[in-house]
């Protein structure tokens, strides 16, 4: 009997702890000395919607950081939040340590079933190299480039969300990761059985406002996969949001061969998605998989064709004619430039030829490939400072030996540019930073249309298929 | 007891975070990305950054000259490692050569950051 009583009180006393969670983080790496941040319109909509689930949801809330007015909405806007504060480290630790414990507490604070939902909108990186997924920009400090975002002491990365990732499929908890950053769609690596991940961009593109339309759409009741279909068709632009249902992984996945049309470079902003992949995919081998890959694109196309005819109920004005024509007309420009870099190939020997240079006791050999490429005024600058640092007599000598010989590299480099090839190469490089014709315009353009051929094909999934275990469906707001 | 728990709980997680990958000296191909020192002269490999087992490796001064294209770009050296790491700070004894690495826009390829090539007696 007394062991009947203690069950049910257990029970109990883990229904009465049972809370569901959100999190919501953002706003780092803005322009310092100003009041508002760029995040500050996604904030209030989340805030409205927060307000709505307030009885159901528990709030924390890690936003921006010295910026008077961005500072006032998580003041004001969210009146209900447990805890409030700039989104440093500290905080971003405390939040989610928070979570960890209480779903490690005993009883459970936290336990099967209930949801947890982590919200990130904030500036984000390219995925470093042994990075599972990428890092974020804290408060603090401006971010230096679209691509590198903030120094690592002002960022905090993201595979530090695998714990609560791996928690939440070992006690059957509904998580939800949203991370509206630029490069989000490496975040995807975090989604499990129970892990729902969805994101503001590709692995390898700029986001822009895809949260803020989200936002909007979430509603209780409603499931976070479906605001994601909602959202994604009304987001413009040529961000694309990616989710981690078995339908979004199948939808993505056909979709790869589109990819290559969503790069673009705008100069003035310092985004540069399209230079590097020209560049490196500028050989013979790599060119003929592009083309196969175009002539599968076709064919996809033309299977979307004959579907949209099939299944005209769940297509939106979709012109099929235009997605091709735009999508032919970007080709032929990427086209003109991987061949300006593939007939380079017939100084590749000249490029690769190294060069002796010495000054006093210092010697170095660099092809030209390498000397065209460095930045030698920065390395000049280096090596005079360290000499101005060092103490030490022999090490002083050598970095003013190292200043004179970028010099010299420089100097040759400049003269190397002088010969048309090389400056032909060079300069290669430097149109395409130009060219206005690789702009966001087109690509925006194919991005749209692509955005309702992506909705009809994953209703099309989800009305037909069984896919497995979707954590995204089974996150009911 | 008591020492084994301590043990335990102070050394463990740190033999888990900063010696994933590192064997000991040797010879080792090294994936990172050379950066200039902040705070000192001369320039280190950054390598796994940002991550639990991130490792920076001082750049002696006559390898700077060999480095220098490389700067702030991924690139695979082979490197001899002369003396035991402190902690997720060492230095790279010479610099053999080096591989330039280019980053795939689509789809980056996550390689080991240490292969060990050859064992060697570590300097004391």
């Amino acid at each position: 009997m007394k062991i009947y009583f203690f069950s049910l009180l257990f029970m109990f006393c883990s229904d009465l702890f049972a809370e569901n969670r959100i999190v919501y983080l953002g706003a780092g790496g803005e322009e310092e000395g100003t009041k508002t941040t760029i995040f500050d319109g996604g904030a209030k909509i989340f805030a409205k919607f927060n307000e709505r689930v307030k009885n159901n949801y528990k709030t924390a809330v890690a936003f921006d950081g010295g910026h008077s007015e961005s500072e006032k909405i998580v003041k004001y806007d969210f009146k209900n939040a447990d805890f409030k504060g700039s989104f440093s480290a500290e905080n971003y630790n405390k939040t989610i340590s928070d979570i960890i414990k209480k779903i490690k507490s005993n009883p459970p604070k936290i336990s099967a079933n209930d949801k947890v939902m982590v919200f990130i909108d904030t500036h984000g990186a390219e995925k470093e190299p042994n990075q599972k997924t990428h890092s974020v920009s804290l408060a603090g400090a401006q971010i230096k480039s679209f691509n590198s975002g903030s120094l690592p002491e002002e960022s905090i990365n993201l595979d530090s969300l695998s714990e609560l990732a791996s928690l939440a499929k070992e006690k059957n908890i509904k998580l939800a990761i949203i991370d509206g950053s630029c490069h989000s769609g490496n975040t995807l690596k975090l989604a499990n059985d129970n892990t729902c991940v969805i994101s503001g961009s590709l692995p390898n593109q700029y986001a822009t406002d895809f949260t803020e339309f989200l936002a909007k759409k979430f509603q209780p009741g409603k499931s976070i996969e479906q605001a994601f279909i909602e959202a994604r068709l009304e987001a413009d632009g040529t961000p694309f949001p990616m989710i981690s249902s078995p339908y979004g992984k199948k939808v993505q996945e056909d979709f790869a061969v589109f990819f290559p049309y969503l790069y673009y470079h705008n100069e003035q902003e310092g985004l540069d998605k399209i230079d590097h992949y020209l560049e490196i995919n500028s050989t013979q081998n790599l060119m003929c998989k592009r083309e196969h890959e175009f002539k599968e694109l076709n064919n996809i196309l033309k299977f979307y064709s004959k579907f949209r005819d099939e299944h005209n109920e769940i297509f939106i004005d979709f012109d099929v004619r235009e997605l091709k024509s735009n999508i032919e007309k970007y080709k032929t420009i990427q086209d003109k430039y991987l061949s300006k870099f593939n007939s380079f190939e017939s100084i590749n020997t000249e490029l690769d030829t190294k060069i002796n240079y010495s000054v006093g006791n210092s010697s170095i050999e660099y092809t030209n490939r390498e000397l065209l490429k460095t930045n030698f005024k920065e390395l000049v600058d280096n090596a005079k400072a360290d000499a101005g640092k060092t103490r030490d007599r022999g090490q002083k000598k050598t970095y003013f030996e190292y200043a004179a010989l970028y010099s010299k590299c420089d100097q040759a480099k400049n003269n190397l540019l002088k010969m048309n090839s090389f400056k032909s190469y060079s300069s290669t490089i430097e149109d395409i930073k130009h060219d206005e014709e690789l702009s966001e315009n087109i690509a925006a353009k194919i991005g749209l249309e692509l955005k309702k051929v992506y909705q009809a094909y994953y209703k099309f999934l989800q009305k037909n298929s069984n896919l497995g275990k979707n954590p995204c469906a089974d996150f009911v707001i | 007891m008591k020492i084994l728990i301590i043990f335990l709980i102070f050394v463990l997680p740190k033999i888990s975070f900063s010696f994933f990958d590192f064997r000991g000296c040797g010879e080792y191909k090294i994936m990172g990305i050379p950066k200039k020192n902040a705070d000192s002269t001369g320039y280190s490999l950054f390598v796994q950054q940002l991550t639990k087992s991130e490792y920076q490796l001082i750049i002696d001064i006559k390898d700077e000259l060999k480095l220098a294209p490389y700067v702030n770009h991924l690139i695979q050296i082979d490197a001899i490692i002369e003396k035991n790491l402190n902690g997720y700070k060492g230095s790279i004894a010479k610099v053999v050569s080096i591989v330039n690495v280019p980053k795939d826009p689509i789809n980056i390829k996550i390689e080991d950051s240490f292969i060990l090539i050859r064992k060697i007696d570590c300097q004391k």
